[in-house]
C-alpha cells in the first residue's frame, strides 16, 4: 500500500483558519470565514449546492489557490509560502471530475510517471512508484495500454494512480464520479475506501449521498460559508434543512419523513436496518 | 404509431466483420404520448438506438419508421428531424451562436420553417423551459449558468415543435436542485402531450417518470414492459449489471421480514403510502 | 494514415530509438528519389520490405491503413501513363497512346509515392505518441542553446496527439447534435458548406479551451513547472539495432548513387 509522507508531523492533516477567498477583487467572496481541521487518517465528505465554494476549497487545500486572508496549513506546511508550493501539492493530491482533462500522455504508465518526473526523482524510484500506484488502484495489467481505450472509471483510476505516485498523505477528490456511470463510481469508492483503510486522509467533495454517508464527518457549505460539520447521522437527518441547502436527502430519511407525515412513527435515521425494524414493529402492533 | 423498429440490426462501419454488432434484431414500437425509459449497461446500444430514431444512423438490416415514414428516404428525414427532437448528453456543449435567440432559432431555420413564425417559436420554446425571452434572448449563451445553458439547448430542440422528444442522460452532471427541475420539466412536457424517450443510468429517474421501460443488453432487447413490471425482476436486472429503484428493494426486504405491501412501489411516495396502509390496516383489524 | 494509428507490438522497429527512426524515415524518403532505374527501385522496395517484416504490423492492417492514399497513387500512375509520350508506343486505348516512356515513368512515380506513404505509415504504426514526442525532444535538444524550446515543443506535440482522438470524437458528437436540429453538412456549394461549419467550429473551440484550462490546472496540481528539475523515466539510448539501421540506409544510398553514376 502507499505510505504517507512526512509522518513526523503530529498535527492535523489539514487546517483552515479564517480563510477568505475571491477570484477577482471586485467579485463577491467565494469563501468566507472558513475554519476547520481534518485529523490525519480521517475521511471527510464536503457537500454543498453548485456555487457553494466546494471546488475552490479543494484547490485551496493543495495550494493551487492561496487565501486572500487567513491561513491554510497542510501537513504542517503553510500553503502561501512559496518555499513549500511543491511540497504541499505532492502532500495533498487533488483528483478532478473529468479523467480526460487530467491525463497528460497517451500511455498509462507514462502518465502515472508524470508527477514523480516533475518531482525530479530518479528513474529507478519512479518505475517502482508507478508499479506500486497502478497495483493499488488495480490497473497494473493495463500499464502499457493507450488511455483512450479505457472506460471512464478505469481512466479515473489511472488519474488516482498518478496522484498516488507522488506519495501524498492526503487525497482530495473533487466529485470524482460525476462523469462516470454507476459501475465506475463504485470502483472509485472502493479505491478510496481501501486507501483510507491503509491510513490515507481522504477528503471527498460529492453530490452523491451514498458517498457522503460513508464518511467519518460531513462538512456542509452554503454560499461560501460552513453551515455545519458533524457525523453523517447528525447532518443528514434534517430533511427540511438539507432541501433548503440544495442537497439531496438520503433515501432512508426520505422514507422516514414520508411515513411520519402519514402518521407512522419511525425515527429519522440513516440506518436502513433500524428503519426496517421500526416499520415491522409498527406493522405488527395492533 | 410514431416510432417503429422492425428487426433492426446495426454494425458500425469500422467494426463490420469482426466485432459484435451494436444493435441486434431490435423490435420496438413506441406509442403516441408515452414516456419510454431506456436502460442498459454502458455499451449496450442505447446511444446507437436513439440515433436511429431520427436517421442519424441507418439500420444495416431492418427498418425504422417514424409516423409511417421510412428513414431511408433522405428528403423525408428532414421532416422527421422536425418531428423528433433529439437532445444529446451535455447538450450545452453544442451552443454556438452570438445570442440565445439565434441559437434557439437555428433548428427552425435549418429545417426551413417559415421565417415569419420563427421569432414566436423561439419565444414559446424558451418559455417552455422556464426562460424569459426578454431576459436572456439577446445575451450570449456562454454568459449563462450551466443549468440555464442546458435549458437553452433543450429549447433549441423544442423550437421546431416536435411531437417526440428523445433525451440521452438529461440529468448528467446536474446537482440535486437541477435534477429536480429537469424532472419537473420532463414531466410537464410529457403532460403537454409529447412522446418522451429517455436514456438513463438512474433508476430513480426512470421509475419516477416512465410509463414503460426498454432494457437493452449487448445490443439486443432484454426486456420491454411497464415500469412496474420491469422493475419487479430484481434478480434478472442485477444479473445484467443494472440497479433497481431503492423503494422496490426496500419493499422486497420488508416482504422478506413478513411485512407484505399491497403494491409494488417504485418511488418513495408510493412506498410510504403502501407501508402506511399496511400499518393502519393492521391497526384496524386489531 | 493518421499518426494516431499506433499498433501495439514488440518488434525491432518498436524497440528502436525514436530519434533514429525519425531521421532514418526522413532520409529514406529523400533517398528514394535517387533511384532512377529498375535495379534502384528494387533496392528501395527491398529495404522497405525488410522494414515491414521487422515492424510487427500485420499485412492486413498496413493495407487498410494505405487505402485512403491508394487513390492518389493510382491517379499518379494513370496521369503519367497517359500524358508522358516518349519511347515506343505499346498499346492504344481509344484516343490515348501508351508508350514505354509513359509506362516506366508512371511505374516510377507511383512506386516512389507508395514507398513514401508506406514509410510514413510504418513510422506511425511503430512509434507511440510518447516516443514520437521524446524523439523530437531528443533531436531538438542540442539546439536549446540557440533558444529552441525543445521541451515545450515536445510537450505541445504530445498533448496535441493525446487530444486528437478526443477532439475528433467531440467534433462528431457536435455534428450529430447539429444534424439532429436540421443542419446539413453534405449538400450545397462550397460557400454554404463553409457556413455550415460554424455551428461545429465554435463549440469545438470552446471545448478545446475548456480542456486546455482544466488540463493545465491538473498539470500544475501534479507539480509541473517546466523542464527545470524534471527527470525522465525513459532515457533514450541507441542500441546495436539502431546503428545497423543507419548502416543499412547508408548502404542503400551508396548503392543507388553507384547505380546512377554507372559504377555498378
Amino acid at each position: 500500500m502507499v505510505a504517507g509522507a512526512d509522518n513526523a508531523y503530529a498535527g492535523p492533516a489539514i487546517s483552515f483558519r479564517d480563510v477568505c477567498f475571491r477570484y477577482h477583487d471586485d467579485d463577491q467572496h467565494v469563501l468566507s470565514g472558513i475554519s476547520f481541521d481534518v485529523a490525519a487518517g480521517e475521511h471527510v465528505a464536503i457537500v454543498g449546492a453548485n456555487g457553494s465554494g466546494k471546488s475552490t476549497l479543494a484547490k485551496l487545500i493543495n495550494g493551487l489557490l492561496v487565501p486572500d486572508s487567513g491561513t491554510v496549513t497542510v501537513g504542517g506546511y503553510v500553503t502561501n509560502d512559496p518555499r513549500w508550493t511543491y511540497r504541499v501539492r505532492a502532500h495533498a493530491g487533488l483528483v478532478f471530475q473529468n479523467p480526460d482533462d487530467q491525463v497528460v500522455t497517451s500511455i498509462v504508465r507514462d502518465d502515472v510517471a508524470f508527477g514523480p518526473e516533475n518531482l525530479g526523482l530518479s528513474p529507478a524510484e519512479i518505475v517502482a512508484r508507478v508499479e506500486d500506484a497502478l497495483r493499488t488502484v488495480g490497473m497494473w495489467e493495463h500499464a502499457d495500454d493507450d488511455v483512450a481505450t479505457l472506460s471512464g472509471g478505469q481512466r479515473q483510476r489511472v488519474t488516482i494512480a498518478g496522484i498516488l505516485a507522488m506519495r501524498p498523505s492526503v487525497l482530495v477528490l473533487d466529485e470524482p464520479g460525476a462523469m462516470l456511470d454507476p459501475r465506475g463510481r463504485r470502483g472509485i469508492r472502493r479505491v478510496s475506501r481501501e486507501l483510507h483503510a491503509a491510513g490515507m486522509t481522504v477528503v471527498v467533495i460529492t453530490q452523491h449521498m451514498e458517498e457522503a454517508v460513508l464518511a467519518d464527518r460531513v462538512m456542509v457549505l452554503d454560499h461560501g460559508r460552513i453551515v455545519t460539520i458533524g457525523s453523517p447521522e447528525e447532518v443528514f437527518t434534517d430533511p427540511g434543512r438539507l432541501r433548503s441547502l440544495g442537497l439531496d436527502v438520503p433515501f432512508p430519511v426520505l422514507v422516514a419523513e414520508a411515513l411520519r407525515s402519514r402518521g407512522v412513527d419511525v425515527p429519522l435515521t440513516l440506518d436502513e436496518a433500524m428503519l426496517e425494524e421500526a416499520i415491522c414493529r409498527s406493522a405488527s402492533t395492533t | 404509431m410514431p416510432i417503429r423498429f422492425d428487426h433492426v440490426t446495426y454494425a458500425y462501419p469500422a467494426t463490420r466483420g469482426d466485432a459484435q454488432p451494436a444493435l441486434v434484431d431490435v423490435d420496438l414500437t413506441v406509442a403516441d404520448g408515452e414516456f419510454l425509459g431506456v436502460i442498459g449497461h454502458t455499451g449496450s446500444g442505447k446511444s446507437t438506438l436513439i440515433q436511429h430514431i431520427n436517421g442519424l444512423l441507418l439500420p444495416t438490416t431492418g427498418r425504422v419508421t417514424v409516423d409511417g415514414i421510412d428513414l431511408v428516404d433522405r428528403t423525408a428525414r428532414r421532416e422527421v428531424r422536425r418531428r423528433v427532437g433529439l437532445v444529446f448528453q451535455y447538450p450545452e456543449h453544442q451552443l454556438f451562436a452570438d445570442t440565445v435567440a439565434e441559437d434557439v432559432a437555428f433548428g427552425p431555420r435549418a429545417l426551413g420553417l417559415p421565417a415569419g413564425e420563427i421569432e414566436q417559436l423561439v419565444i414559446t420554446a424558451l418559455e417552455r423551459v422556464g426562460l424569459d425571452f426578454c431576459e436572456v434572448g439577446h445575451r450570449s449563451p456562454f454568459e449563462l449558468s450551466g443549468g440555464q445553458m442546458r435549458r437553452v439547448a433543450i429549447a433549441g430542440v423544442l423550437a421546431t415543435r416536435p411531437g417526440t422528444l428523445v433525451l440521452d442522460e438529461p440529468m448528467a452532471g446536474l446537482d440535486p436542485v437541477g435534477r429536480g427541475a429537469m424532472r419537473e420539466l420532463l414531466r410537464t412536457l410529457h403532460h403537454q402531450g409529447l412522446t418522451v424517450i429517455m436514456v438513463s443510468h438512474d433508476m430513480e429517474d426512470v421509475a419516477a417518470l416512465a410509463d414503460r421501460v426498454l432494457v437493452l443488453r449487448n445490443g439486443a432487447v432484454y426486456a420491454c414492459g411497464t415500469t412496474s413490471d420491469v422493475f419487479s425482476h430484481h434478480a434478472e436486472l442485477r444479473e445484467i449489471g443494472l440497479g433497481v429503484p431503492r423503494a422496490a428493494l426496500f419493499a422486497a426486504r420488508l416482504a422478506a421480514r413478513g411485512v407484505v405491501l399491497h403494491a409494488h412501489p417504485l418511488t418513495v411516495e408510493a412506498l410510504a403510502d403502501a407501508i402506511a396502509s399496511a400499518c393502519t390496516s393492521h391497526r384496524e383489524v386489531g | 494514415m493518421a499518426l494516431g494509428q499506433y499498433h501495439k507490438a514488440d518488434s525491432v522497429l518498436h524497440r528502436m530509438d525514436p530519434r533514429f527512426k525519425l531521421v532514418i524515415a526522413v532520409v529514406y524518403m529523400l533517398v528514394i528519389f535517387l533511384a532512377n532505374d529498375a535495379a534502384g527501385l528494387v533496392l528501395v522496395l527491398a529495404f522497405l520490405g525488410v522494414a515491414v517484416s521487422l515492424s510487427g504490423v500485420p499485412a492486413r492492417l498496413l493495407v487498410s491503413g494505405l487505402r485512403p492514399v491508394l487513390v492518389l497513387v493510382v491517379f499518379t500512375f494513370v496521369v503519367n501513363l497517359v500524358f508522358i509520350r516518349s519511347g515506343e508506343p505499346v498499346v492504344d486505348i481509344g484516343p490515348v497512346s501508351v508508350t514505354t516512356g509513359g509506362l516506366s515513368t508512371a511505374l516510377f512515380m507511383a512506386t516512389r509515392l507508395l514507398a513514401l506513404f508506406v514509410a510514413t505509415a510504418l513510422l506511425g504504426f511503430t512509434t507511440s505518441s510518447v516516443d514520437l514526442a521524446d524523439g523530437m525532444e531528443g533531436l531538438l535538444a542540442p539546439f536549446e542553446r540557440f533558444g529552441v524550446p525543445a521541451h515545450e515543443l515536445s510537450m505541445i506535440l504530445s498533448i496535441a496527439l493525446r487530444f486528437i482522438p478526443i477532439l475528433t470524437m467531440e467534433k462528431d458528437r457536435i455534428m450529430r447534435a447539429q444534424s439532429a436540429r436540421g443542419a446539413d453538412f453534405e449538400t450545397g456549394n462550397v460557400i454554404t458548406r463553409f457556413r455550415a461549419i460554424l455551428p461545429v467550429l465554435t463549440p469545438l473551440f470552446m471545448s478545446a479551451f475548456r480542456h486546455a484550462e482544466d488540463l493545465s490546472t491538473a498539470m500544475e496540481s501534479r507539480c509541473y513547472h517546466g523542464k527545470e528539475g524534471r527527470t525522465r523515466v525513459k532515457v533514450l539510448r541507441p542500441a546495436a539495432r539502431d546503428w545497423y539501421a543507419v548502416a543499412a540506409l547508408a548502404l542503400l544510398g551508396a548503392a543507388l548513387v553507384a547505380l546512377r553514376t554507372g559504377a555498378l
